[in-house]
């Protein structure tokens, strides 16, 4: 990725940022080396199965958990040297929005003061104008204000994650990275969260990074999309340049793999059905991670690994067979 | 697909007993599965889809819950039986050897402390009557036909020695060993990854293949259930609201649930626009089911869905729905109302 690409618009910027857990036995490469921008007003979509280290980037941008190296800046400021101190004073301007809401609240607190409690702790504000407030929050998220006396249980898993994100955007946030903020909801009211997530973005000029698994929401709510496997980025591009386009070996099969609710479609449909599961991120193949997988992979492969680049404007891959022109050098075998 | 029903359930009633009341979870779910067919059933959390399997497998616990009506005839090769009626002594028989069964978590549902060859054998041994040695080769050649690359080694060992999708592929041939006629497989792809859960539906969609295998796959996912089912049960509060051939119910959906449920997966519309939702939420099933479940949620409600339960309707050949109202005339359809549960057995 060229320095300074995104200078003017690109509210994150995170460069080779690594994450490494000690294990007993060796270490787990979580994330080896992301390089992105998020830009302003833009929902970058993070993708990728369950161990790629989507979740772990996401922590570690926010400075939930320290970076083992690597940067992100976050308005000209690299978070990862800052004091707890400092990086307690940037939180208002960044918030994270988790899968399981149920599991973040006090079973204990009412519903308002959950929503006010991180104006409570960073900003300056009395009783009656964090009261106030947080009426105002409810009513953005589609909540009754009359419900504020109620606790966490009175509430479906739809109207908790609305409560979530009351408080999320509580602080006037830039920057809201979404865990699978809607994973665990049923499709239809998945679609109410979601629909409510984009109006805010217009609303309040947000940008997201949205981490997911699914990859037709992804697509859906995604300007950009980012796919993951074993701690690295393989591609990122356009949302619907990487949908109908894919260039990476790993994207090519991913995409194929999602099952599209059309039964036609399904029927006709060639699929590229790689071989066994994941590696463990604890023993990653040498070379490019997906090698072991890949029904394309050659012998360097295993020795080089191939370097994330601008294979075309605004199109990223690490992958030795596409060549510079942004095209999968090798055609790809189908198995039905 | 072809002759008498391998499975005809009728008028099945299930009802839990909560701190708080009765939870009436199954109000009269009725369907039939023919041998060779899948059956996709589809229907968000609280639907009553895995309750509708757990009834018909024996596995409501007599501590919370009941069977309060309804017949259940599984052609077994022992001749009929009533799968509502059977003691746990004659459910031993039938499950395993006549039914098998997958779950979405193979790690709870697998034995940790015994080699998967020997789970598979112990169903051999007990349903065919099969000796030691017989019935580990048979494993090898089981773990062969689910897709595990060398399984005369892996047959020794345990399940954390595999990965997910392993597992749930273990968990395939324990259920398929005895040579069971129908697989009930409720969400057994859900906790896993895509990449995985292709394979998983591509060994199933070969097993098919071989023989005349009848499955009922559980899922939230219309995706999978797209790609797999030949007709398609959609579950709302505890009863089947549609029913439908799988290109009949994507192309033609009839009831206004199905339709908002369709609508709103990302990727059926417009690029762009806004998902459609359907607005509220579930019922929460405390009262006895007399009307509509969907009417409270429901754009084309009309006075009779609150005060009768439309029954399952059929609009044309082997497509049904639960609805007073013919979305495409936009008149009121002559449906049957459900008059009331038939109770005690």
């Amino acid at each position: 990725m060229t320095a300074g690409e995104h200078a003017d618009t690109a509210v994150v910027r995170v460069r080779d940022l690594r994450k490494h857990f000690r294990v007993s036995g060796g270490t787990v490469r979580a994330v080896d080396g992301v390089s992105f921008d998020i830009l302003r007003g833009e929902t970058l979509g993070l993708v990728g199965e369950s161990g790629c280290g989507k979740s772990t980037t996401g922590r570690t941008l926010l400075g939930l958990t320290p970076a083992t190296a690597g940067s992100v800046e976050f308005r000209g400021r690299d978070l990862t040297g800052l004091s707890r101190r400092q990086l307690r004073a940037m939180r208002p301007h960044m918030q994270m929005i988790f899968q399981d809401s149920a599991a973040s609240f006090n079973p204990r607190h009412t519903i308002g003061s959950i929503i006010a409690e991180p104006m409570a702790i960073h900003l300056d504000l009395d009783r009656s104008a964090i009261h106030d407030r947080v009426a105002e929050l409810m009513e953005l998220v589609g909540l009754k204000r009359e419900w504020r006396k109620r606790f966490p249980h009175e509430f479906s898993g739809g109207q908790r994650q609305r409560i979530n994100i009351a408080r999320a955007l509580s602080l006037n946030p830039e920057f809201v990275v979404g865990d699978e903020p809607v994973s665990a909801l049923d499709v239809s009211i998945q679609a109410q969260v979601v629909n409510l997530m984009s109006d805010l973005q217009d609303e309040l000029g947000l940008t997201y990074l949205m981490i997911a698994h699914d990859l037709s929401m992804v697509r859906h709510i995604s300007d950009r999309v980012a796919v993951m496997y074993l701690g690295k980025v393989v591609e990122l591009a356009a949302t619907e340049t990487l949908f109908e386009d894919p260039q990476h070996p790993y994207t090519q099969a991913l995409l194929s793999a999602v099952p599209l609710p059309n039964p036609k479609q399904e029927r006709a449909r060639q699929r590229i059905l790689l071989e066994g599961d994941v590696p463990s991120p604890r023993e990653a193949p040498s070379g490019c991670v997906f090698r072991t997988r890949c029904p394309l992979a050659e012998a360097r492969c295993a020795t080089e690994e191939p370097p994330y680049r601008e294979v075309s404007p605004g199109r990223f891959v690490a992958c030795h067979l596409v060549d510079g022109a942004g095209s999968n050098v090798v055609p790809v075998e189908i198995t039905g | 697909m072809t002759g008498e029903a391998l499975l005809t359930v009728d008028g099945l009633v299930t009802k839990f007993d909560a701190a708080d009341g009765v939870v009436h979870a199954i109000n009269g779910v009725s369907f039939d599965i023919r041998p060779g067919e899948t059956l996709g059933v589809v229907g968000e959390s609280g639907s009553g889809k895995s309750v509708t399997m757990m009834s018909l497998l024996g596995l409501i616990p007599s501590s919370v819950g009941r069977i309060a009506a309804g017949t259940a005839r599984y052609r077994a090769t022992s001749g009929e039986v009533d799968l509502l009626k059977l003691s746990e002594r004659q459910f031993g028989r039938i499950r395993g050897r006549e039914i098998g069964m997958v779950f979405q978590d193979p790690i709870s549902s697998l034995n940790p402390v015994m080699t998967v060859g020997r789970q598979i054998a112990e169903s051999l041994q007990r349903h065919l009557g099969l000796g030691r040695r017989e019935s580990r080769s048979r494993a090898i050649e089981m773990l062969a036909r689910v897709g595990i690359a060398d399984p005369s080694h892996r047959v020794d060992d345990y399940p954390h020695e595999f990965s997910g999708g392993m597992r749930q592929r273990v968990m395939i041939a324990i259920a398929l060993a005895a040579g069971p006629r129908l697989m009930i497989a409720d969400e057994p792809t859900t906790a896993l990854d895509v990449t995985v859960q292709a394979q998983i539906m591509a060994l199933v969609r070969e097993l098919q293949a071989e023989s005349e295998l009848a499955v009922i796959w559980v899922s939230h996912d219309l995706g999978v259930v797209a790609g797999l089912a030949d007709r398609v049960l959609v579950m709302y509060g505890g009863t089947i609201v549609e029913s439908a051939g799988v290109d009949d119910l994507f192309e033609n959906p009839q009831h206004p649930y199905t339709r908002g449920l369709l609508a709103s997966i990302p990727g059926t519309g417009l690029a762009g626009s806004r998902l459609a939702s359907i607005p509220g939420t579930p019922p929460s099933l405390q009262h006895e089911l007399k009307l509509c479940p969907f009417a409270d949620r429901c754009s084309h409600a009309i006075d009779r869905c609150a005060r009768e339960r439309p029954g399952l309707t059929p609009i044309s050949a082997d497509h049904s729905s639960a609805c007073f109202w013919d979305i495409d005339a936009s008149r009121q359809r002559d449906g049957v109302a459900v008059i009331a549960q038939r109770e005690g057995m």
